[in-house]
């Protein structure tokens, strides 16, 4: 698979759509708070792989922590890899409109108020521990998985990982000494990470 | 502060990070929506030639262009390339761009469910008795066509698309028995000696080999039962992505005549499938059709037969319905099956020997 990926067999990456395209989407829909913003970010991680599919090295059992590392720095900076993949964005499949899912729709707005909650509290963290926070807990991967998507040291991983409890704890405590507050609203911005062009919930549900 | 070594190896208790911080929603890439981003994936990619990742480029060349194809009627079924890279300005190797010419646009026949059935016998019984060619160990199996494709052209500087029909040519295309070996000989498509078309891709049902085609059931409700469980989730529509994959394993293929008999019994049983009396295959021979119209594309599939002998003899595709300019009647994609035969050289035409 390794070498199939940086050989640019198109098929070895039909078959790395078809196995992690849903992975990176619910991370990019939960750091993101923003269902279309999402599907940009998996196409733009997908286009960078293929980019960069000669830097992939035989590392691990396969390529998940490579393409989940190139997702995280989309996520860092959007706007730029959109810039870099401007005429393939423009060519993306058009959402079509979803009467059929009304389902959908209502879980998508109460999943909303969750995902704006939780990128609240996400925003208290630093960069570092987001990442691995949500990679860890979130995405479910292992420790040297996360490791190997970041580029750092298994030990950062858990220390990281360690501090973003900490501070989480501080938080819960601070909700139940003021109930019915919202988290303070200034640190709750994610730093560097907003997205100019969010699209809002009614545009993006029509 | 007490650090505790003996944990500092351990992972930590994911299940309170979770109550601190429960992940919230459920969001799911919907399948058919995975799939759309999927094909759309693999047309930028396929836009690209395979080798020189990340590679220091030099200086962008004025005016790039690539011309994609859309090979309607031969494989335009996800799990097939999609598109075609046939040529570009900025690449040497490739071949001139093929002249273009106006698209045909034919009147639209209205296809007929009533015929169908006594059709379908015909063309089945026809088939049952065809001799196909055998080909040997180490031998290729050879279909010379003509072909027509609509063609994209997108320029990436402008960032504009212009569609225009090629020009009718010749397409030959050698296939070892696995289909790991192959050769392509096609104006505009390949460099004027041809290319190699080895792959290490195994073969499959939509892009199926000699050996392959030797595996499948010859029993209609089996083969129709396969080809929908290996369509699963591929295409916009099961029933119009089995009418592509029959396409496929009829068109520049040598099916075995038990096959190629229950192939045909199995596309009447596929539903939205009529019978067109009248339909020019690429060569000018007029035929009659087993069709299926695709309502999303807008487009109807032909497979056009010899209204006598009952034989396959290409396949046409027609917008029905007018989608990105494309008036109804255009014609998108033709075919013309014109030689089949059994080469020992890869590039060799039959009979010109070799071994």
């Amino acid at each position: 698979m390794f070498a199939r990926i940086r050989d640019g067999d198109p098929e070895a990456f039909r078959e790395l759509h078809a196995a992690h395209a849903s992975l990176v989407y619910r991370h990019a829909v939960r750091m993101t708070g923003d269902w279309s913003l999402a599907e940009d970010v998996v196409q733009l991680t997908f286009l960078e792989a293929w980019r960069l599919r000669g830097k992939l090295r035989d590392e691990g059992d396969g390529p998940r922590p490579w393409l989940m590392g190139i997702a995280v720095n989309v996520l860092r900076n959007t706007t730029r890899a959109g810039r870099r993949h401007r005429a393939a964005m423009d060519r993306m499949p058009a959402q079509e409109t979803v009467p059929d899912f009304a389902d959908e729709l209502v879980g998508r707005i109460a999943d909303a108020e969750q995902l704006a909650a939780a990128r609240r509290a996400l925003g208290r963290l630093r960069r570092g521990e987001r990442e691995v926070f949500t990679l860890c807990v979130w995405s479910g991967m292992s420790y040297a998985e996360v490791a190997a998507t970041l580029d750092v040291a298994v030990g950062t991983v858990r220390s990281r990982l360690s501090r973003a409890r900490t501070r989480l704890r501080g938080l819960a405590e601070e909700e139940l000494r003021t109930p019915g507050t919202e988290p303070g609203p200034a640190s709750g911005q994610v730093r560097g990470d907003r997205v100019p062009a969010a699209r809002s919930m009614e545009e993006e549900n029509r | 502060m007490i650090r505790n070594f003996r944990r500092a190896q351990e992972p930590l208790d994911h299940a309170e990070l979770a109550r601190l911080l429960p992940a919230p929603g459920d969001p799911d890439l919907r399948p058919d929506r995975r799939l759309a981003l999927e094909e759309h994936l693999m047309q930028q990619i396929q836009h690209a030639p395979a080798p020189a990742p990340e590679a220091p480029r030099p200086a962008r060349p004025r005016r790039r262009t690539l011309l994609v194809a859309l090979p309607v009627a031969a494989a335009a079924v996800a799990g097939v390339l999609a598109f075609q890279l046939l040529g570009s300005a900025s690449h040497d190797g490739t071949a001139a761009p093929l002249t273009r010419v106006p698209a045909p646009v034919v009147r639209i026949e209205a296809g007929s469910a009533e015929k169908l059935d006594a059709t379908i016998r015909q063309i089945s019984t026809a088939a049952a008795r065809q001799r196909e060619p055998k080909v040997g160990p180490g031998q290729f199996l050879y279909v010379k066509s003509q072909v027509s494709y609509l063609v994209t052209e997108v320029d990436f500087d402008k960032n504009t698309e212009t569609a225009f029909v090629q020009e009718l040519h010749p397409r030959e295309v050698w296939k070892s028995r696995d289909g790991s070996r192959g050769y392509l000989i096609e104006p505009g498509n390949s460099p004027a000696g041809g290319e190699p078309l080895d792959t290490d891709v195994p073969s499959h049902i939509n892009a199926p080999s000699y050996d392959l085609l030797r595996t499948l059931p010859t029993d209609p409700d089996a083969l129709l039962a396969k080809i929908y469980a290996e369509g699963e989730g591929k295409g916009r529509n099961r029933y119009q992505q089995a009418f592509t994959t029959i396409g496929d394993l009829v068109g520049e293929q040598a099916p075995p005549a038990g096959l190629a008999s229950a192939l045909y019994r199995a596309a009447a049983k596929i539903p939205g499938v009529v019978v067109v009396e009248h339909a020019k295959d690429a060569a000018g021979r007029d035929g009659l059709a087993v069709a299926r119209t695709d309502e999303t594309a807008g487009e109807r599939t032909e497979l056009i037969f010899d209204r006598r002998s009952f034989t396959y003899l290409g396949q046409r595709t027609i917008q029905v319905e007018e989608v990105k300019g494309l008036k109804p009647g255009t014609v998108t994609g033709r075919t013309a099956v014109i030689e089949r035969g059994v080469a020992d050289v890869l590039g060799n035409r039959p009979g010109t020997g070799g071994a």
